[in-house]
């Protein structure tokens, strides 16, 4: 039976290159049985999983439930806006009560960097961090990779140029540790001040021009333009942003090879990226959607140690 | 009185007899000009025709037309206010061919920089509009950068404005960094200004004015230097008047911060004991400071650490200076005598002609990356001739804006702009 080599999945910072490996083998194979006509398996049967969202989030909620559902895990879901932490308990005890009730595992979103390791600190069962704050979402990294290497077959050698706000994004973070454990380069493009300081250290390439990194790349990830950061002075305006980090039709047809197209959602059309390269046929868009509740599947998998040919 | 030539483009124009200064190559030669069309079409031994408009430059210096850095247009039009040309003609009547402009609040858009842009094709002056620096210069947002350089934007300010937030000059400083054009902040903080309208010195004690210490300027300089260093951007300082901020910049240029400067001829001419008389039109902000102030000005022209001097140029309606001292404006006019008062002083201080000249040229064009033609053949006409040992009185009949908010009228200056050549006309 496969199983990750650690009990928590909270990061790719720390992960290894055969864990990484694995993720992505097992949920190719959670594909395949997504493609059949009945796409459950009776893996995670009998075990009760938490959802814990403190935090807003629409598309890694449904993803991980689907996810789970697939796998025949019972779920329990549970939101920070309607819970007792409005009443004034503390993040310790709302999760030791949730414990109590014996769960196997928590997939948790939380607003701040670092939650998923407290909560470690708290609870006895496997953690799924869903997205901390600006440090990581592991999953989403692991389904933007199992994209590239279904699409490419590899990762290794690849160039991955990932534009946008990289300094308040958990994904850019989590791709880069991911990306480069399997070998691939990796640019930032991103207007200075959203790129952070120390960033070198990761041994990233930086461009501040959207053309010169389309030229680069074989694959482009485009993170999406956070409207709530218009008007606190980061980005001056939409036309503005448009006009120099857009991947726009005319940028994409002035290149003369074909590039693969990202976007962990949701789009801003005309902002970011235009409807026209979204919607071509370099976009692989919707496959991370559906690779999205893959990798879900086979992390939960792997780490709750269920039996994929189980009946 | 100057007047305003326009050259046919048959006529043929001879600069005779005078001594050239290209400071492209920074190489003095005795030759005659001959210039059609506004462009230089021979230079040489020419010999005079009678077809020629022949200028006689004996004993005085050809050299390029000036470049200001840091011009207020105030182009309203509206009555006694002023207007393209007249902006244009105290430009050309101090040598100047190019003027860099502070924008105002409303210049935070690519709209109005086209708009500016558009001006010169109607103007004998050319004009490099800047944008502001953060939205309507509230200092809270920054502008949209990319779009307005697209448009000719060639720097960033907010004017008079100084950003007082830390955190938004970081982010500014940061951004211009994608287009390699200098972020100018007005050096002073607001606060440690608190209501001071003239130098805190001995001064302002016998005057009985709130005095705005020079600490309000070098606080200022140092954050916005340490800033810039931290994030390896790119600062021009407006407008320094004490000796501390020379000091500091001196300091941070040694260590390799991309940082340049620039002084005002009103802080190199005066000091505050000049203010006795509550004269209005000697209130700029930052204020006329110390005699050991100016020296260290005029010191760090010296040693390179000031750049360039800059007009500075800012008119005001005679309803607006002629005030109490507290509540008439900021500023002064300043194109007219930029250069003859820079010169008056920087003499006395044994700076060669040389010198004193690249301040106003190649050094202001250095900083905003702005070409200067060499003179040649085939090359731009952009000339001034100057009388460099010329000793005159400056009086009301010497100023070309609408405005008269000048501090020098009656005051001798040594060194006098005879004529300047630009697109086509002669001024002088």
């Amino acid at each position: 039976m496969n199983k990750l080599s650690t009990k928590h999945f909270i990061g790719l910072e720390n992960a290894t290159v055969n864990d990484i490996n694995l993720i992505i083998e097992t949920a190719l194979t959670f594909r395949e049985i997504l493609d059949r006509p009945i796409k459950k398996v009776p893996s995670l049967k009998g075990l009760n999983i938490v959802n814990l969202f403190f935090e807003n989030s629409t598309r890694t909620k449904l993803s991980f439930e689907l996810a789970e559902k697939r796998l025949s895990a019972d779920i329990l879901n549970f939101s920070g806006s309607s819970s007792s932490l409005n009443k004034g308990e503390t993040f310790r005890d709302t999760v030791q009560n949730i414990q109590a009730m014996k769960i196997d595992c928590a997939v948790m979103r939380h607003p701040i960097p670092g939650a998923c390791k407290q909560l470690t600190r708290y609870i006895d069962c496997p953690v799924v961090n869903a997205g901390d704050g600006t440090h990581e979402h592991p999953t989403q990294a692991m389904l933007d990779i199992t994209t590239i290497f279904e699409k490419f077959g590899r990762v290794k050698d690849l160039k991955v140029a990932i534009v946008g706000d990289i300094l308040h994004s958990r994904v850019a973070i989590s791709n880069i540790f991911g990306l480069q454990k399997l070998g691939a380069k990796v640019m930032l493009c991103s207007p200075p001040h959203l790129i952070p300081k120390y960033i070198q250290d990761f041994n990233v390439k930086i461009s501040h021009s959207i053309d010169e990194t389309l030229q680069w790349a074989d694959v482009v990830n485009i993170l999406r333009i956070q409207r709530e950061r218009m008007g606190i002075g980061l980005i001056p305006s939409i036309r503005e942003y448009r006009n120099l980090f857009g991947v726009t039709k005319n940028r994409l047809q002035n290149l003369d090879k074909e590039l693969v197209i990202m976007h962990p959602g949701p789009i801003n059309r005309g902002v970011e990226v235009d409807s026209y390269v979204a919607d071509s046929d370099q976009s692989v868009i919707l496959n991370q959607v559906l690779n999205g509740v893959a990798v879900r599947m086979s992390i939960l998998y792997l780490l709750l140690g269920g039996n994929i040919n189980e009946n | 009185m100057k007047t305003k030539i326009i050259i046919d483009s048959n006529k043929k124009v001879l600069l005779k007899g005078g001594k050239i200064l290209d400071v492209t190559n920074d190489q003095f030669s005795n030759n005659d000009i001959l210039i059609q069309n506004g462009k230089i079409i021979e230079i040489g031994t020419i010999s005079q025709k009678k077809s020629f408009h022949i200028i006689n430059c004996k004993n005085k210096i050809i050299t390029q037309s000036f470049i200001d850095i840091h011009t207020h247009l105030k182009i309203t039009g509206v009555g006694d206010q002023e207007d393209l040309a007249s902006v244009s003609n105290a430009a050309l009547s101090g040598g100047y061919s190019k003027l860099c402009v502070v924008p105002e609040a409303k210049t935070d858009n690519p709209e109005l920089i086209e708009f500016t842009k558009s001006l010169n094709s109607a103007n004998f002056v050319t004009l490099y509009p800047m944008g502001c620096i953060t939205k309507k210069s509230k200092g809270l947002e920054i502008s949209e950068f990319g779009l307005m350089i697209e448009k000719g934007a060639i720097a960033f300010s907010d004017s008079n404005q100084p950003i007082m937030n830390a955190q938004v000059m970081r982010y500014a400083l940061e951004y211009a960094k994608m287009f390699n054009v200098p972020i100018i902040n007005h050096p002073q903080d607001i606060n440690l200004v608190n209501n001071g309208v003239m130098n805190e010195s001995p001064v302002s004690n016998i005057l009985g004015m709130n005095g705005n210490p020079s600490l309000a300027e070098s606080t200022m300089i140092f954050r916005d230097l340490k800033i810039t260093e931290y994030i390896k951007g790119k600062i021009h300082i407006p407008n320094i008047t004490s000796s501390c901020s020379v000091g500091l910049i001196k300091e941070f240029k040694a260590k390799k911060v991309d940082v340049t400067t620039e002084v005002s001829p009103i802080n190199l001419f005066f000091t505050d004991k000049n203010l006795s008389e509550y004269d209005t039109n000697l209130k700029v902000s930052p204020p006329i400071r110390s005699k050991n102030d100016k020296e260290s000005l005029i010191e760090g022209l010296r040693d390179g650490t000031i750049d360039c001097v800059a007009s500075i140029h800012n008119p005001h309606r005679e309803d607006d200076k002629d005030k109490d001292f507290y509540n008439a404006s900021y500023g002064a006019i300043g194109l007219e005598t930029a250069f003859a008062a820079t010169n008056t002083v920087l003499c006395k201080n044994n700076f060669s002609f040389k010198s004193i000249i690249k301040l106003f040229s190649i050094k202001p064009a250095k900083i905003m990356d702005i070409k200067i033609s060499e003179i040649n053949v085939d090359k731009k006409a952009e000339l001034v001739i100057i009388d460099p040992d010329k000793e005159w009185v400056f009086t009301e009949e010497d100023i070309y804006s609408k405005s008269s908010n000048t501090p020098f009228i009656n005051q001798t200056f040594k060194g006098k702009v005879d004529y300047t050549i630009n697109k086509n006309i002669l001024f002088g």
